[in-house]
């Protein structure tokens, strides 16, 4: 029952448009950063050609990528998030709760709202890291920093980058476990947001746009209040890959439990209250 | 099937909304329950369900308690005031997706459901446009696609024509014959007098009166 | 309206947390600072700068998503009941917009005052001869900002309900804040003082006239806290702008509800 449950929702998440709308918009970034790279470097020499992974959409070199941060906290809400306010306004609750019992539902919901994030985003990253071994040499080795993989300072930059040793073992593997982080992290921030709209005064979809907004722009804040911290906190450095600002894995990976932990711990609690709608 | 209620309470912010509640019902009966509006018969609907937990006293479905060996009827239709559908999607692809739920139905078992409440299963209108006659019928057909064992029906002939009411007590009566227990709140008597075989009365939360 | 007032213990909370890397400071800090710092005055013109302008937005938006649904509120549940006792459609939203600019104003004390007062627990502040005046200029132009937006997303919500509306409304403002990251990267935006070409290409951000110290003013007791590009920008300017801009807004919110048709009794769920 619960698989069905999960299933269903997946069903009813995908037959809507807020998922295509956010799936076509993610294609299309991917593909105006591909032809971007195209047209710069074509005719480039392979001595000269930067690295392909370097170019993906979530480089810390795509320019398009860094304005696609910005509406980051807005879009990953967009595809799922919202599915709980659409089903209590619509009053379906009632219906699905009365097949499966309130714990399958919440908890179908939960994961339903994280697989449809994660795919959502991580489908078009994927295709985009295909795109750029297929068009691009998969030899080069130039970085869009101009430095030389020899210099010191893009030594030291390689060794902030999230999990750099798996970039030292295998910068390819690297870019697909990042996308893969990445479509993760999204599903965290979506079930984190589904679990906020859970409470009674989440009436109107537009409050759904603030828990994940707030969220990273405090921690944000909260680690700039405790001095000593020489590791960044803004969101940008840890979601887009080979930032060279200096970053805590430690502090992401608690950070993504402590998103999961929060939720589970949201749904169970909403999932013991009784349905009035 | 048997659903035993014994001696539920149920309370919401202080105030008593279902007090001893003592029922014993069985398959291949109508049940009505009448009562003023605020008596608490949409409530007794919700606990019996599952819907809702109640405070003291016990729910038994065949030996299972409810909330206890079960969260849940587990072969239940019903239909709320007020509850709803999804209002962009159509009607077919609404039941569609609540009989994933179960896996008990196929598409035809639905096409057959919607078409028995008087509804054109390939109408391409979204539920959200369709007139409130006809939201009651397809959540009436949403009740009644699964031949659940249990049917529960909240005013089911609200906003139907006497075209629309003809039809209902029709499937009522049909449904009784294939053995399902229903239980139908309703403040029409002629409903209640014309289907039930077996009414209880209620009255600030406690069934006041059985006949 | 009382319904909104719980949503200012927000206020208090988002403006005593931005202030939290300040508290426990050696220096003596100025009231002055504090409402800079209210006033975007971090900020700086580059791409690493956009993370800190977005931080402080937070504040606004926060204003706009509680108080984007203050008159949409009424196309929802019950709209049909609601319009049908209410003959005079314009004059109502005339009436619903006016008394949503207080709340803005209010929303802004609220920030500061208990941003000010968390930092007075653990440090002292100076109630500087100009801060007063730059509390005038800050609750002016800021309240006129939130005044406008938050109605923007009324109107729209009306038309596409509020999740559509407060995606547009915000997406225009991350793509005109995303500007200045773009601007970032030309040099002669770092010029001081700023040639008159690129202060009125700056200017014509909406956004930039929410940064203070961005801000000429005569008055002396404000010099050294504004006009750090050293650009003909005063805060008249500033707050006529914002005023043109609501009044505008007004006008077409007025036509939006008097053409509303109440086809759905709730635009919201998209039904009853």
């Amino acid at each position: 029952m619960f698989i069905n449950s999960i299933r269903m929702q997946v069903n009813a998440l995908v037959k809507r448009k807020n998922v295509a709308a956010v799936y076509f918009a993610m294609l299309i970034l991917v593909l105006i950063n591909y032809l971007g790279n195209v047209l710069k470097y074509r005719g480039s020499d392979l001595m000269t050609m930067v690295h392909p992974m370097k170019l993906v959409l979530l480089s810390d070199y795509s320019a398009l990528g860094f304005y696609f941060m910005q509406y980051f906290p807005f879009v990953v809400i967009i595809p799922a998030a919202f599915s709980f306010i659409s089903d209590k306004n619509s009053k379906e609750i009632t219906y699905i709760r009365s097949r499966v019992g309130a714990r399958n539902y919440y908890y179908g919901k939960l994961i339903a709202v994280f697989i449809v994030t994660f795919f959502v985003f991580t489908i078009p990253l994927l295709i985009d890291v295909a795109i750029n071994c297929i068009a691009f040499p998969m030899n080069a080795t130039g970085d869009p920093s101009n430095l030389r993989s020899y210099d010191f300072t893009y030594i030291e930059g390689v060794w902030k980058y999230l999990f750099s040793d798996l970039y030292v073992f295998n910068s390819y593997l690297y870019t697909i476990v990042m996308t893969l982080l990445f479509g993760g992290i999204s599903g965290f921030l979506a079930t984190f947001c589904l679990a906020m709209t859970m409470f009674s005064f989440m009436k109107y979809k537009i409050i759904a746009f603030l828990p994940v907004y707030a969220l990273l722009y405090v921690l944000q804040i909260a680690v700039k209040s405790v001095g000593h911290i020489r590791f960044t906190s803004n969101y940008f450095e840890y979601l887009r890959f080979y930032s060279a600002y200096p970053k805590s894995e430690a502090a992401y990976i608690f950070t993504a439990i402590i998103l999961l932990l929060t939720s589970v711990f949201l749904v169970e609690f909403n999932s013991r209250k009784d349905t009035l709608e | 099937m048997k659903l035993k209620a014994d001696s539920v309470f149920k309370s919401i912010k202080g105030k008593s909304i279902l007090s001893d509640i003592n029922l014993d019902l069985k398959s291949g009966t109508v049940y009505g329950i009448v009562g003023r509006n605020g008596s608490g018969k949409t409530m007794l609907f919700r606990a019996l369900s599952g819907l809702m937990k109640i405070d003291s006293g016990e729910i038994n479905c065949d030996g299972n308690v409810l909330g206890k060996d079960i969260s849940i009827l587990p072969s239940l239709g019903i239909v709320l005031e007020n509850a709803g559908l999804y209002p962009e999607f159509t009607g077919l692809m609404n039941l569609s997706l609540l009989a994933k739920l179960n896996n008990r139905i196929e598409k035809d078992d639905i096409v057959c459901a919607i078409k028995r409440l008087g509804l054109d299963p390939s109408d391409k209108r979204p539920y959200g446009k369709y007139s409130l006659g006809m939201k009651q019928r397809i959540v009436l057909a949403q009740a009644i696609m699964e031949k659940p064992e249990v049917i529960m029906l909240d005013e089911p002939t609200n906003a139907l024509d006497e075209n629309g009411i003809k039809d209902i007590r029709e499937i009522i009566l049909q449904e009784k014959k294939r053995g399902a227990l229903i239980l139908i709140a309703s403040h029409n008597k002629e409903d209640i007098s014309m289907l039930a075989d077996e009414v209880f009365y209620m009255s600030e939360g406690r069934i006041s009166e059985r006949q | 309206m009382r319904n909104y007032v719980k949503y200012f213990i927000f206020s208090a909370i988002w403006g005593s947390f931005s202030i939290v890397p300040y508290i426990n400071s050696d220096e003596i800090l100025c009231f002055s600072d504090i409402i800079n710092k209210f006033g975007f005055s971090e900020f700086y013109l580059h791409s690493t700068g956009l993370a800190v302008f977005l931080q402080w937005y937070l504040s606004i938006l926060l204003f706009q998503v509680l108080f984007g649904t203050f008159i949409y509120r009424h196309f929802c549940s019950a709209s049909v009941y609601y319009f049908s006792r209410c003959e005079r459609r314009v004059q109502w939203f005339f009436k619903e917009a006016v008394s949503l600019y207080p709340l803005a104003i209010l929303h802004l004390l609220i920030m500061v005052f208990s941003g000010t007062f968390f930092i007075c627990l653990t440090s002292s502040v100076r109630f500087d001869a100009g801060s007063f005046c730059l509390l005038g200029y800050y609750l002016a132009i800021h309240s006129l900002w939130l005044f406008l937006t938050t109605i923007l997303i009324n109107i729209v919500a009306i038309k596409i309900r509020s999740g559509g509306a407060f995606v547009i409304v915000s997406g225009i403002q991350i793509f005109l804040a995303s500007l200045y990251a773009y601007w970032g990267e030309n040099q002669k935006f770092d010029e001081i003082p700023m040639s008159n070409r690129y202060a009125n290409l700056l200017k014509s951000n909406p956004l930039s006239h929410l940064v203070l110290n961005w801000h000429s003013s005569g008055i002396k007791s404000l010099s050294g806290k504004i006009d750090i590009f050293e650009m003909e920008f005063e805060f008249v300017e500033s707050i006529s702008l914002y005023i043109i801009l609501s009044v505008l807004l007004i006008a077409i919110g007025c036509v939006v509800v008097k053409r509303q048709e109440f086809i759905v009794i709730n635009i919201e769920t998209g039904g009853t």
